[in-house]
């Protein structure tokens, strides 16, 4: 192969056809191993890479910068939606933040390392993480869909406590998984409901984020992730959580 | 009409990290230069607004990081060579302690592909490691759709082989 011609597009014999497939198949399992996600010291430099560059650009680019507080992800975003969540403003439900605020928390960054997985469950039983708010436990998706729990938060929004689980998959999006305490909240965000087995699944999109919210258990969930990826994913995602 | 793109949302980057991550150590065949890769890839994005067309942000990113890729083979050719790291040195992972030898198969496989000849490599990243289209891979790459084709089956030839052989083998043949 050392000589050959690399715009040659003679096909290949059927010899050297399994042998390529075989390699595909060596290339798909490296790529899928976990291993090869981004490490989390590079993650970090690079936010603070990207930190630096934001109050640069706001000067000469104020349309930009305004978007990016809207979207929130960066230092800057996440101070207003610290600031959003210490004061706290309640939704039109039983008290405690709205669920727009909760999804927020989904878009900081992770304090503390990814749960383990939970003992291993018994056959009617899904995976679930060692990791609970009230005994309502974050589930394991890491064997079903390939998304891999990669770190975790607690926070307190208007008098509630937040935990949220942050899940990553195989192309690279991350979400947050975010379950409160205490009774359902309200001020879910206007979208549409979309039923799936016995639950009812509320999805809103907004600034190039897709929100999902649901009751599971006598607590709101929410999960916050990039736009990318696709609404039934997400749905499928909070359906088996909440199977 | 002329396109005049969009410009660059920063806030969505750390969605490609992963994959650029991924197509670094491919390309660098080692961990460690694949985050310095990838962090100096980054720094030159967030320099300036960047204007993209369409929603192909993964294909500038990969474009932007083959080329300081380039620039940094280049210049490491004129400096003095570093002394380099015991063979077989890994920094400590603890996730390898329960699968070792996938691990290793794993930093095989990238180190093979590293090894490739540039053009089928580049093919190779683009499509298998980094997930672009045959079509996008030909953009970036400045060539024909057909001839991606031909150089990702013949790298995914190469990188079988090379993983009966071991690494060696196919830096010896191919580079």
């Amino acid at each position: 192969m050392a000589d050959h011609d690399p715009d040659d597009t003679t096909p290949l014999t059927d010899e050297e056809q399994a042998l390529a497939d075989r390699g595909a198949a060596l290339i798909a399992a490296a790529v899928a191993d976990p291993r090869t996600l981004a490490p989390h010291s590079l993650r970090e430099a690079i936010e603070r890479d990207r930190a630096k560059a934001v109050p640069a650009r706001r000067a000469g680019w104020f349309g930009v910068a305004r978007a990016r507080v809207l979207a929130g992800g960066g230092v800057l975003a996440a101070a207003v939606i610290a600031l959003v969540l210490a004061l706290g403003g309640s939704g039109d439900g039983p008290g405690g933040p709205t669920a727009v605020q909760v999804a927020s928390i989904g878009r900081l960054p992770a304090t503390g390392p990814a749960p383990a997985a939970a003992p291993p469950p018994g056959p009617a039983q899904k995976a679930s993480l060692d990791a609970e708010v009230e005994g309502l436990p974050f589930p394991d998706w890491e064997g079903k869909f390939r998304w891999v729990a990669t770190g975790q938060r607690s926070d307190e929004a208007a008098g509630r406590s937040v935990r949220t689980v942050f899940y990553r998959n195989e192309k690279g999006a991350t979400l947050g998984y975010s379950i409160v305490a205490g009774e359902p909240i309200g001020g879910a965000p206007a979208g549409r409901d979309v039923r799936s087995g016995p639950g009812t699944y509320r999805v809103a999109k907004a600034d190039g984020r897709t929100t999902v919210t649901w009751t599971q258990d006598g607590h709101t969930c929410v999960i916050d992730a990039p736009s990318t990826v696709p609404d039934a994913k997400l749905v499928e995602l909070a359906s088996w959580a909440n199977a | 009409m002329v396109d005049a793109g969009r410009i660059l949302d920063t806030d969505t980057l750390g969605d490609h990290v992963d994959r650029l991550y991924r197509a670094a150590w491919s390309l660098c065949g080692s961990r460690t230069d694949a985050e310095d890769l990838v962090q100096d890839t980054f720094a030159k994005v967030l320099a300036k607004p960047r204007r993209v067309r369409g929603d192909d942000d993964i294909g500038y990113l990969m474009q932007v990081l083959r080329n300081t890729f380039i620039s940094s083979r280049r210049a490491a050719a004129r400096r003095i060579a570093p002394v380099d790291a015991p063979e077989g040195y890994e920094p400590a992972d603890p996730s390898n302690r329960t699968q070792p030898e996938r691990a290793a198969e794993t930093r095989e496989v990238f180190g093979v592909i590293a090894g490739l000849n540039d053009v089928y490599r580049d093919a190779l990243v683009a499509v298998d490691v980094v997930g672009l289209s045959y079509g996008e891979a030909a953009a970036l790459l400045g060539t024909k759709e057909a001839t991606i084709t031909s150089r990702v089956y013949r790298a995914r030839l190469q990188v079988a082989r090379g993983m009966d052989s071991g690494p060696a083998g196919v830096l010896d043949g191919e580079r």
